[in-house]
């Protein structure tokens, strides 16, 4: 008898919880619902989803200059290689400081290697680094080695302008060009925060897979 | 029980199960967000410290290696302490809700001083002062910006104080309503009590599984990787305070519920005796 009693004072409190419980989650659930969801979705663009151990390649399509698979923001995804001054350096999607202390930057917000636009590339003017560019002359060979293909460039021209001279770094998709860029002057007997720019442009001449 | 005690009763269970839960809330924002010793603990447990003076470090670095000087201008800028000083300066600002100017004149003297020194010893000059003025100033604003991130921050600081008397008056009034409710119920003999104390803990699991099931908080990444880092583990903090309350609610549910049970049972045998 005693059990019994017990039993049930037990099940009805329980049973109680479950009860109230589920009308709150109900009003939350038809009230709440599209503003947790909105709230929620708010947050999470500024989460940067764990990296999968199974990175996923670019693929390029010739036909359409388009790539499949950006790479991340960061990552590195090349090599820039120009053989006249004896330079292979990581090429990398991004450029800011901390990228360009391993090697080359790729300016988001330029066109990728292959797409047919301007790929503005950046690197330090440190030894090792950029510190050569003013040796390079006209028609001398700049390779992206990229991991959807390989596009080698000619260099056209040079000169050297105000970090602000915006109108000297044209974002275009009517030709394939390279503009490559350092701070200037590259020698260390200047000091100090460098305002000029020391830029190389150069011209897609194909794309060696082919 | 009547019909009409018994709807009370019922509304009675349902408002101090609300009423739990959301002083329980309001309770754990008090004690791990608004609580400036135990967030600088968190900073402390988790070196953030050494890794803002890592950070600073490797920042200044990046920044003048194109700019000629070596790192030598970099020495003795700024210590360890120093970060640490800055950094509780600034949690302290967060909380007192007055903004105050970073002061970087120190680190300005500093570098001022170390610059001239390279140069006399290099036997380089300056042929652009504004260059170098303002190479020195973005330096500044490199170790600011570690410390402080955005200026932006400010108008959130104004904010604290408020928020955090709005909070209060929430926790106060929570308790009288709480406290009302438990009287209500023991005096007027109302049963069920137990069940008020399972709803809110089943209330506080169904927030803690589906709130941070919606949210990515282990990923978030704001302002710094280290200012993220102690973003999630606060985040984890509560998180884990609320499941620990769910289970004292249960705990106290399941108390409530064998003592009404025994009181049941004590009534009948008094009934079977008479």
């Amino acid at each position: 008898m005693n059990k019994k009693i017990i039993i049930k004072t037990f099940a009805t409190n329980v049973a109680i919880s479950f009860f109230f419980a589920a009308i709150f989650i109900l009003l939350i659930y038809i009230f709440g619902n599209t503003k947790i969801n909105y709230y929620a979705s708010i947050i999470n663009t500024v989460a940067v989803s764990a990296i999968n151990e199974k990175e996923i390649e670019p693929v390029y399509k010739v036909e359409t200059k388009r790539i499949i698979n950006y790479p991340d923001y960061g990552k590195k995804y090349g090599n820039v290689v120009i053989s006249k001054i004896n330079l292979k350096l990581p090429l990398y999607h991004g450029d800011s400081l901390s990228i360009l202390r391993y090697g080359v930057g790729h300016y988001a917000g330029s066109y990728f290697p292959g797409e047919g636009g301007t790929v503005i590339l950046a690197a330090h003017n440190d030894v090792g680094y950029f510190h050569r560019l003013p040796e390079l002359e006209k028609g001398d060979i700049v390779k992206l080695e990229t991991n959807y293909g390989t596009f080698e460039y000619k260099v056209d021209s040079h000169k050297i302008v105000k970090e602000t001279d915006l109108a000297s770094f044209p974002i275009q998709k009517e030709k394939e060009m390279l503009i490559m860029y350092t701070c200037y002057p590259i020698n260390r007997s200047v000091v100090g925060r460098k305002t000029e720019r020391y830029v190389v442009y150069a011209y897609l001449v194909g794309d060696s897979d082919e | 029980m009547s019909k009409i005690k018994t709807v009370i009763n019922g509304i009675l269970i349902f408002t101090l199960s609300l009423f739990l839960v959301i002083l329980l809330l309001l309770g754990i924002v008090k004690t791990s967000v608004y609580n400036q010793e135990s967030l600088k603990e968190t900073l402390k447990e988790n070196n953030y410290y050494q890794k803002v003076y890592t950070q600073i470090k490797e920042n200044m670095e990046d920044y003048i290696r194109s700019s000629g000087f070596s790192k030598e201008i970099l020495e003795n800028l700024y210590t360890e302490q120093d970060v640490k000083n800055d950094i509780d300066s600034f949690v302290s600002m967060i909380y007192s809700g007055k903004v105050e100017e970073f002061d970087s004149t120190k680190i300005k003297n500093k570098l001022d001083e170390n610059i001239n020194n390279y140069l006399k010893e290099n036997n380089l000059k300056i042929t652009d002062e504004d260059s170098l003025t303002s190479f020195v100033s973005e330096l500044t604003e490199i170790y600011k910006n570690e410390i402080r991130f955005h200026d932006m921050i400010n108008s959130f600081v104004r904010v604290v104080p408020k928020l955090e008397k709005v909070l209060n008056i929430g926790i106060v009034v929570m308790l009288i309503l709480v406290a009302i409710n438990i009287l209500i119920l023991y005096f007027l003999k109302f049963r069920y009590q137990g069940s008020a104390f399972i709803t809110a803990s089943l209330l506080t699991f169904f927030i803690r599984f589906v709130v941070y099931d919606k949210i990515d908080f282990k990923n978030l990444i704001i302002f710094s990787d280290h200012f993220s880092e102690i973003l999630q583990k606060i985040l984890i903090h509560i998180a884990d305070l609320i499941i620990i309350w769910g289970i004292i609610f249960l705990g106290i549910g399941i108390i409530l519920t064998i003592i009404e049970a025994l009181i049941r049972v004590k009534k009948k045998k008094k009934l079977k005796h008479n």
